[in-house]
């Protein structure tokens, strides 16, 4: 529970020097600080892009819930999942 | 799942030949130039098209690969978009689903749609807070105004005169920095402000 309230405080921003090359429904972002190489979904890749210290995980919920129909506490939940796999693999930061 | 009545709305006659052809070989498809329960619009400027279209039928654009070109024809009502270099079998799987009323996108243009789902939001929450300077007042002679009403009916409603409303709107136009009755509407509208007089449509 901590872990999501440090997320819903924090403004996350991508992180490192990322390069993306698209294919079909997945997308490989590369981290040049780190030199690794990660295969992120569309919707993982989505909200990858929005992390540019600005945009709050209440405001990437509630744009995924206007889009999707789904209910703002899954999309909350699934915000948090997804940033926190995000800075498991370096390529976000809070 | 019951029959799809589809139209198909092309620039390029070969195009929306070959596409008809194509989706008229799906069972659950019913190819039409009239009603249809879903229109596929493909059109490099589609926006007109799409507005004119979309009141009567799902509307899936078929369009240049660009998320503006796609937001565009999202924000002009259509409910699906998928980039022109796509394959007739994708363009059949999207029929599908807007049909059922599910958004269509591009998987790789998700981002900026969302991008663009934030900051129309951030906007709207800014309209909102304009709208909370006005007094209740202001707020009730800002409402008639933005349903059609002119300054004598907005007083004989509110049981005001009209001076006094021409008042209210002097101070309601200054808090909220416009100046024209169509700034009024369009603010109306994008803070969820039903701007059809109701008493009037009996």
């Amino acid at each position: 529970m901590r872990d999501i309230e440090d997320w819903a405080k924090t403004r996350p921003r991508r992180r490192g020097q990322a390069w993306v090359q698209r294919d079909g429904e997945e997308t490989a972002v590369y981290n040049a600080g780190s030199g690794q190489l990660h295969i992120v979904n569309a919707s993982a890749l989505a909200i990858w892009e929005l992390c540019d210290g600005e945009t709050t995980p209440k405001e990437m919920a509630e744009a995924i819930s206007e889009l999707t129909g789904l209910e703002l506490d899954a999309s909350a939940a699934d915000v948090h999942s997804t940033l926190m796999t995000l800075a498991d693999a370096g390529l976000v930061e809070k | 799942m019951g029959e799809i009545r589809v139209r198909v709305f092309a620039t390029d006659d070969a195009f929306a030949g070959a596409l008809s052809a194509y989706l008229s070989a799906e069972p659950t498809f019913a190819v039409v130039g009239g009603t249809a329960e879903v229109i596929v619009v493909a059109d490099a400027q589609p926006r007109s098209v799409v507005m004119s279209l979309a009141e009567e039928a799902a509307v899936l654009v078929i369009g240049p690969d660009g998320a503006d070109d796609m937001i565009h024809a999202l924000d002009a009502g259509a409910i699906g978009y998928l980039p022109s270099f796509c394959a007739f079998g994708e363009v059949r799987q999207a029929i599908f689903a807007v049909a059922e009323g599910q958004a269509v996108v591009p998987p790789h243009m998700l981002g900026a749609l969302l991008r663009h789902v934030v900051r129309r939001r951030r906007a709207n929450a800014a309209d909102v807070e304009r709208l909370d300077r006005l007094t209740n007042r202001e707020r009730e002679v800002f409402e008639l105004l933005a349903q059609g009403h002119d300054r004598e009916s907005i007083a004989g409603r509110l049981f005001i005169s009209v001076g006094t409303v021409r008042t209210h709107l002097q101070r309601l136009f200054l808090k909220l920095d416009i100046h024209t009755h169509a700034e009024v509407v369009a603010l109306a509208a994008r803070c969820g402000i039903d701007i059809h007089d109701h008493e009037e449509s009996h």
